[in-house]
């Protein structure tokens, strides 16, 4: 009885610790964006004087109209509390600015399939080459295999993805024109579930998702190697060896068994940042993805889209970790002798 | 200091990683002085990396070793200047993230309790708050920013990440009987973390120096790549953001030259951090299997 009390306790405190913690980055955020001057309303209106020397005299009503819709005219702590009134009972995010009169929530589902299916795809394809390819240098790791795999995974992993992005489009897409470089599909095609749309779909996918795959692999490759290296020391593995069991099980049911467990949740909270998107990877490919969103509101100063993004961002982060820590428990008795 | 000379002898990566770091530093710092005056002639004040000062387009050339740009630079200058300022950003917001860290992660790791519980609930709310466009905007509302203004702006962001690793490194420390040792001998809090903890952890605080280095580099290049760097300078990401339309005139030179210079240089303090890391892990020098 006393065991599931304290997994309880661990829980509640769990919980606890993510609750507080979205609320303070979700308040670190507001104030920090509302205490820099200008509003996107104005910034429109100085925009526009300035464009077309328009007289905004007769406009400031107008003005002041878009300000109120925006709820610009309440104070700052006022738009703090009726922010998350809004998003907490009526899952409400106000309208964006960038692409008003749409609801910014409206917005985010749009374009979060976009977003997830180009990343969750790129992660895994990353963590699964990365993991086998990281096994395979770690532990051949005197031949030159394994020197040439953990070279290239030197110089790649600390590389910005959109540095290999630019370099893809310029070879793959400019000279060689063999692939799209902007957009998701072709607008030749309906959009739907049928097989032109599928395949332009995919073809746009390539160079986005093969510019973080070819980044993210080398990370996976050099931790998924310096795990393995460690493991080959064991005397586990020593004995298992000893007993004659084939090559090809000592690497998969003894080595990569092993390294599975830390791998898993590095991916699970790669998995949680999904959410922040690549912004400037959606960017350079005009991606319609969350990235590209956040781009253009930041661009706009537009507030309630940028906290928008900004939230969804952190609640999935903290979520994923959260699903982590009550999952780890389970599977790692380690973990469940220090909890209970 | 054994340790880093061990570094050396030991691992090849190190050795290689110092040699080339060193020489990006040197090249960066005494270039400019050099080939300035070269370029200049009698013309005493003409800047090679400002745009408009010679014709555009040229090829390479005697007086211009690298050619020039669509807006009048001179390319070889141009680089040299924008490496120094990379390096600069990089690596002043390096040493100001690992310092704040390093404060933070001892005093965390070292007293523990309500200030390990507080400082390390701040490092985790900081980490989870997605960088860039608060960046982005802090960045596009700071008037005339210098690169030593657009490094502390990075190192705001960026020290958790140092403060994290020094504090796990400090609770598995100051348990050791030598530390118990100073304790009982009456030696102050603050003397034990500068005498017996911090030569311990050089090592670490090291690795958390090339790491913080790398990223603030890396987040200036992401934000120089929408047009945002620092105002009257040049820099390796503002050149890639110059670049943009250049594919068409086949300069592939231009293109090309400043991207690889960037991950020469991410390679560099890649192989310094493998090497030490190599070193530190003994586990990963000497092990049984083939």
């Amino acid at each position: 009885m006393q065991k599931y009390k304290r997994f309880l306790f661990y829980v509640l405190r769990k919980v606890a610790t993510y609750l507080f913690t979205i609320w303070a980055a979700f308040t670190i955020t507001f104030f920090l964006f509302r205490s820099l001057p200008g509003d996107p309303v104005s910034a429109w209106a100085g925009a526009l004087q300035q464009r077309y020397a328009v007289n905004m005299a007769g406009g400031s009503e107008m003005v002041e109209a878009y300000r109120k819709q925006f709820g610009l005219d309440k104070s700052i702590s006022e738009q703090y509390f009726s922010w998350m009134y809004n998003a907490i009972v009526h899952q409400k995010l106000g309208p964006s600015f960038v692409n008003f009169p749409r609801p910014v929530e409206e917005l985010l589902a749009e374009r979060i399939p976009w977003t997830v299916g180009l990343l969750s795809v790129s992660i895994l394809l990353a963590w699964v080459i990365g993991l086998l390819l990281g096994a395979l240098a770690g532990w051949l790791r005197n031949s030159w295999i394994s020197s040439l795999l953990t070279n290239y995974a030197v110089v790649i992993s600390q590389v910005p993805p959109y540095l290999v992005a630019v370099m893809l489009v310029l070879w793959l897409g400019y000279s060689w024109r063999i692939l799209p470089t902007q957009g998701a599909w072709d607008a030749q095609y309906t959009k739907g579930f049928n097989l032109p749309f599928i395949l332009s779909v995919l073809k746009h996918a390539i160079l986005p998702s093969v510019s973080i795959i070819l980044v993210s692999v080398a990370g996976w490759i050099l931790s998924t190697r310096s795990l393995i290296v460690n493991i080959l020391g064991e005397d586990y593995l020593i004995y298992a060896e000893a007993k004659g069991l084939p090559t090809s099980q000592l690497l998969l049911r003894y080595g990569l068994r092993n390294a599975l467990l830390p791998q898993t949740t590095g991916l699970a909270l790669s998995l949680g940042f999904i959410m922040s998107g690549q912004l400037l990877i959606e960017t350079l490919f005009l991606y319609p993805g969350l990235g590209e969103l956040l781009a253009r509101a930041i661009g706009a100063f537009d507030f309630n889209t940028i906290m928008g993004c900004v939230m969804l961002s952190i609640v999935t982060v903290m979520t994923a970790s959260l699903i982590i820590d009550l999952l780890l428990p389970l599977i790692d008795p380690r973990v469940r002798a220090v909890v209970s | 200091m054994t340790w880093l000379r061990n570094c050396w002898n030991t691992s090849l990566r190190f050795r290689m990683g110092v040699i080339l770091l060193i020489a990006f530093i040197v090249l960066a710092a005494i270039g400019p002085l050099i080939y300035g005056p070269l370029l200049r002639g009698e013309q005493f004040d003409i800047n090679p990396a400002a745009p408009g000062n010679f014709k555009r387009w040229q090829t390479f050339s005697a007086t211009h070793p690298l050619g020039t740009d669509g807006d009048g630079r001179d390319l070889l200058g141009a680089y040299l200047l924008g490496m120094a300022t990379s390096l600069r950003i990089g690596l002043l917001s390096g040493f100001v993230a690992t310092l704040i860290g390093t404060m933070v992660g001892f005093a965390a790791g070292y007293f523990g309790g309500p200030t390990d519980t507080g400082l390390t609930m701040l490092a985790n709310i900081l980490l989870i708050i997605p960088a860039y466009p608060i960046l982005v905007v802090l960045v596009l509302y700071t008037p005339r920013i210098t690169p030593e203004m657009m490094a502390l702006i990075l190192a705001a962001f960026s020290w958790p990440f140092a403060a994290r690793t020094i504090r796990a490194q400090v609770l598995g420390l100051k348990e050791r009987p030598y530390v118990d040792l100073a304790r009982i001998s009456g030696v102050s809090s603050l003397g034990i973390i500068v005498t017996e903890l911090v030569p311990n952890l050089l090592p670490y605080l090291l690795v958390s120096l090339a790491f913080s280095t790398l990223g603030a580099m890396a987040a200036e290049v992401g934000l120089a790549l929408i047009g945002l760097g620092p105002s009257n300078g040049i820099s390796l990401g503002l050149l890639i953001f110059f670049s943009r339309g250049v594919f068409s005139l086949g300069r592939y030179d231009v293109l090309l030259i400043p991207p690889l210079i960037l991950i020469a240089i991410f390679t560099a303090i890649t192989l310094i951090n493998l090497g030490m890391e190599e070193y530190l892990n003994p586990r990963l020098q000497n092990v049984t299997g083939r």
